[in-house]
């Protein structure tokens, strides 16, 4: 592992230049494809506010890049949503979907759409379902030292399989054509059709989140040595623990309003930070918000181009790479011995 | 600084685990904590430090409720040197021992200088400094606990609680480890508390010991008066010839039969 890249700041420059890069590589592909010189002019002109309609304008300001943006977003909160999980729980196989967060999320979600209410309503009803979930499954899974993690990981399926029926449920009483293909959509992961303005709340809250989650990262090294000695050494583990869990389901909640349930990126993305810059969270919790957001970036621009004019569900996609990673993950583990 | 503990009660659901204890810490002195398995030492430890809260009486520092301090106050004054620590995420040696700066790290912009400073002396007494950059994972069991050891002493604390720090160590370790420990209570105004298995080594480094059974102190005093072949049998149900070293003047226990009564 190169020494440089365990510190915060390279990561970060490096990340950053990463994501503009392929920021606009992603508004250059598609169906319809836009030479970069033109994209970067429209960026620009976007920016300073000049140049006039025009059809690379329509494509470029008001589809791609707020898909492009979206997808950065959802990649960057799953990425640090399952980094604080897994330190929190102090299990590498922890993460939004496994626990069943994303799916009680994705219930609110379509709980919100089937009643009719407004998009931050929903977004809200998301947050809430989110941690009643999480708490389900944590108050079952707990015991007197800590969160065992087969027991974690059984009921997060299982709490993460009720929600998912429950969902099936809306879906069948649904009598509208329109919802229901709506609420199906949703949920199988994807960012059609995404727009400006629920971006404009979800972003904003997504990076406030991180931001705070940069200032807990001391905090988190001290939560992946075990409750007891996070105590020992000073950490007052109720509330921080309390505080950390919260910004994790907010996080997801955020990620499964704009784009669904996309399953794996909390998962697959900290480990594969763990592996460039290590287990310290200083570095780590940054290169998890970067690596995710590139990760689901380019899943997405691979989502809507291999089958253009048509488009993969993005979720599924993540899936389809996600299981063989999480596969490939669990044997290695197991040969280390520490899936327990 | 003083800690105390006066008549604390602990209790796991239904069990009793620690029944009216009352212990002091005194300042410069290193005292062992010996009994059974299950006589209640480790939750003692525990209690001491306020990791638990004891269900009846209290354990106060400079005469002041521990409850009233906060955690982080509490790790800048006492620091324990736990059993064992899994580690799920291995971090290098030098980031480990750093963590424990955490109850004197500024809120926020990470580790100081002086942060730094301390991690690093706490490196150099424990002679993990060729060690430093190593994953905590890939030490042996001696290297980790004194790599513990050092994650304690970056908090500066006056009190060390060690709960059995010589389990599973060799001879070299094993004696390393209690010369530390006596050693840290020679400083000023420091104190150490030390749960032990080992009789002969207790009784060769300890000050004061505490016998415990069933939850219950039963004796305390200088080890040669603790560690009689009378309260041997009494604690442990073995009938044992206590004999005196001449190669370093203290006493080991030499157990000689099991008698259940």
């Amino acid at each position: 592992m190169n020494a440089t890249l365990r510190r915060p700041l390279p990561v970060a420059i490096i990340g950053l230049a990463a994501i503009l890069v392929a920021l606009i590589v992603s508004l250059a592909v598609g169906v319809i494809h836009a030479p970069f010189s033109e994209v970067l002019r429209t960026l620009i002109d976007g920016i300073t506010g000049r140049g006039s309609d025009s059809m690379t304008r329509t494509l470029v300001l008001e589809m791609r890049l707020p898909r492009a943006i979206g997808a950065l977003s959802v990649g960057a909160g799953l990425g640090v949503a399952g980094c604080m999980l897994q330190a929190l729980l102090r299990d590498p196989l922890a993460s939004p979907t496994l626990i069943g967060t994303a799916q009680a999320s994705g219930f609110g979600r379509v709980l919100g759409v089937f009643l009719g209410i407004s998009y931050a309503g929903s977004v809200a009803l998301s947050f809430v379902m989110a941690i009643i979930g999480t708490l389900i499954v944590l108050w079952i899974a707990r015991s007197r030292r800590g969160f065992p993690s087969q027991i974690v990981l059984l009921t997060g399926v299982n709490v993460g399989l009720l929600f998912a029926a429950l969902i099936g449920l809306l879906q069948y009483s649904s009598r509208d054509e329109g919802q229901l293909s709506r609420m199906v959509l949703m949920l199988l992961g994807g960012l059609w059709q995404i727009t400006w303005s629920p971006l404009a709340l979800v972003v904003p809250l997504t990076l406030a989140t991180i931001t705070f989650a940069l200032f807990a990262t001391r905090k988190l090294d001290l939560f992946s040595l075990g409750e007891d000695n996070a105590d020992r050494l000073g950490l007052a583990t109720g509330p921080i623990g309390t505080a950390i869990l919260i910004a994790a389901c907010l996080l997801t909640s955020l990620a499964v309003s704009i784009a669904g349930i996309v399953a794996f990126v909390g998962l697959i993305v900290p480990h594969a930070a763990r592996r460039i810059v290590g287990p310290a969270h200083h570095v780590l919790l940054p290169a998890c918000a970067i690596l995710g957001g590139l990760l689901v970036l380019g899943v997405d621009c691979i989502a809507r181009t291999v089958v253009a004019p048509n488009e993969l569900p993005l979720g599924v996609l993540t899936s389809i790479i996600g299981v063989p990673s999480f596969l490939i993950l669990l044997r290695s583990l197991s040969r280390r011995g520490t899936s327990a | 600084m003083k800690l105390t503990a006066t008549g604390i009660c602990f209790n796991y659901g239904r069990t009793t685990v620690l029944d009216d204890v009352s212990i002091d810490v005194p300042e410069g002195e290193l005292l062992g904590v010996v009994g059974p398995n299950g006589a209640g030492k480790s939750t003692l430890l525990r209690c001491l430090h306020g990791s638990i809260r004891p269900r009846a009486g209290t354990v106060t520092l400079d005469d002041k409720p521990l409850s009233e301090y906060s955690r982080k106050e509490v790790a800048r004054a006492i620091a324990v040197v736990p059993q064992r620590c899994e580690i799920a995420f291995p971090v290098s040696v030098r980031h480990f021992v750093g963590l424990g700066r955490f109850a004197r790290e500024a809120w926020l912009g990470g580790p100081s200088k002086v942060d730094r400073d301390v991690v690093r002396k706490s490196l150099d007494e424990m002679r993990l400094d060729p060690l430093g950059d190593r994953p905590v994972d890939e030490l042996s069991g001696g290297e980790f606990r004194r790599v513990l050891i050092a994650q304690a002493l970056a908090q500066e604390p006056r009190i060390l609680l060690f709960d059995e720090p010589v389990q599973q160590l060799d001879l070299l370790h094993q004696l390393d480890v209690m010369e530390f420990a006596r050693a840290f209570t020679r400083r000023e105004s420091t104190s150490a508390v030390v749960v032990l298995h080992d009789l002969a080594l207790a009784a060769r480094y300890c000050d004061q010991l505490v016998l415990m059974q069933k939850g219950h102190v039963v004796a305390r005093g200088k080890p040669d008066d603790v560690i009689t072949p009378e309260s041997v049998q009494e604690v442990w149900n073995v009938r044992a010839a206590i004999e005196r070293s001449p190669a370093t003047g203290t006493i080991h226990v030499v157990p000689i039969e099991s008698v259940f009564p």
